[in-house]
């Protein structure tokens, strides 16, 4: 640090040194007592006011006070409340507006819930299924002097016809004696038989939907 | 309910700026002549001292809320409030006192003799002029505790320094005062054996 640097920041601390050692010297260390100068200053005093100052001064004050209107007053007004009060004030206001906060939001859903019910509720449409099953039915013609061939293929027949009874009666529970038996009619009296094994069947490609209202009349 | 007379300052205020008449003129009679003396002082003017006076009560009425009780005495928010409003005086005529003030000078007391009379005069115009002279800073320090005799740390809150600063000028404004009064400390006694000074 140079010394110019040095010097100028010592300049403060030089300052109110001196400054002190002045007032030491002046003997008015003693901030508060300097009677001499004290009895001196008092020889000045203050005279006294005049005599309209304080008529000047209510009149000003009757002006004032009757310029401001009532509303302002109402407006300006002031109410010290002890603190206690007013937090029990605060705390009952907001739980009132809780509580009808709550209330209206009761109120908003229940018309809701009334439509919700509304919507909801199941009507019932006829509807009419309409299943096409193709059934295919393949005929042969008896040929002379196969006896033994129609005979082999009568046990075939009777073969299908039992393994099928089975299937059947396990699927819809019907007893197998009253659908077998008219196959075996029809066989007997057209001299055709019948193949009623499903190994052949195919799905319909088509199933038509008829949907039909209640009452009939406006049938599609 | 208390006497209006025993009455806080602060209630007497409260109602005032309500617009009861009674506490508005109980306070001022309370504190004008504190007010006026160091309005007075201030801008060394009787009647710039009774116009500070006057705006400084008013003032007072129509913000009420502007004194904080909690902080300051309402005689400290008073002396403050005279301190801006000759401030602004100051300002506004520069310094500067009309001529016609000096007839204005505060009347001495009745003297014996005419020369004791002269010599009280010419004192209190002397300290007058020492006093008005100061620059603002230290002359309102000098004042508020010269003559309103109030404590280093109650001028501080007026002025709104700390105690240290306040002490700075008070000794500045009394070595300046000393040197402007210096013939009246040399022959002091002798002045106040003519004219009965410091009484």
């Amino acid at each position: 640090m140079s010394d110019e640097k040095r010097q100028t920041r010592l300049l403060p601390f030089r300052l109110r040194r001196a400054a002190r050692a002045d007032a030491r010297a002046n003997g008015a260390e003693d901030f508060s007592a300097d009677a001499e100068l004290t009895t001196l200053l008092r020889a000045w005093d203050a005279p006294p006011q005049s005599d309209d100052a304080r008529a000047r001064l209510l009149a000003d004050f009757r002006a004032s006070v009757r310029r401001a209107p009532l509303w302002r007053h109402a407006l300006t007004a002031q109410v010290r409340v002890p603190l206690p009060l007013a937090a029990c004030a605060a705390l009952a206001l907001v739980s009132t507006l809780y509580v009808l906060g709550s209330r209206a939001a009761t109120a908003r859903v229940e018309p809701s819930a009334a439509t919700k019910e509304a919507a909801v509720r199941v009507v019932e449409v006829p509807v009419i299924q309409e299943r096409v099953v193709t059934h295919t039915v393949y005929v042969e013609k008896k040929e002379r002097g196969a006896t033994r061939v129609v005979s082999t293929r009568a046990d075939a027949r009777e073969e299908l016809a039992r393994r099928s009874q089975t299937n059947e009666a396990e699927a819809a529970n019907v007893e197998p004696s009253q659908s077998a038996e008219p196959a075996r009619k029809q066989e007997a009296h057209a001299g055709y038989f019948t193949r009623v094994d499903m190994n052949d069947f195919q799905p319909a490609d088509e199933m038509k939907i008829r949907i039909v209202s209640r009452g009939g009349l406006n049938e599609k | 309910m208390p006497a209006p007379r025993r009455m806080t300052d602060e209630k007497l205020l409260h109602k005032a700026g309500r617009g009861d008449e009674a506490a508005f003129l109980l306070l001022y009679e309370r504190h004008r002549d504190t007010v006026f003396r160091f309005a007075y002082r201030m801008l060394g003017s009787a009647a710039l001292a009774e116009e500070v006076t006057h705006d400084c009560f008013l003032s007072l009425v129509r913000r009420p809320d502007a004194f904080d009780p909690a902080r300051a005495a309402l005689r400290t928010y008073l002396y403050a409030a005279v301190r801006n409003l000759s401030a602004k005086h100051l300002r506004r005529h520069g310094g500067e006192f009309p001529f016609e003030d000096l007839e204005d000078e505060p009347e001495v007391e009745e003297r014996e003799s005419p020369l004791g009379r002269l010599l009280d005069a010419e004192l209190s115009e002397e300290v007058r002029k020492a006093v008005t002279a100061l620059p603002e800073l230290q002359r309102e320090v000098i004042v508020l505790v010269e003559f309103e005799e109030l404590s280093l740390a109650e001028t501080a809150a007026v002025v709104g320094a700390d105690v240290g600063t306040v002490k700075s000028r008070l000794h500045r404004a009394r070595r300046r005062l000393r040197r402007a009064l210096a013939f009246y400390f040399k022959s002091h006694s002798g002045v106040a054996s003519a004219g009965k000074v410091g009484r």
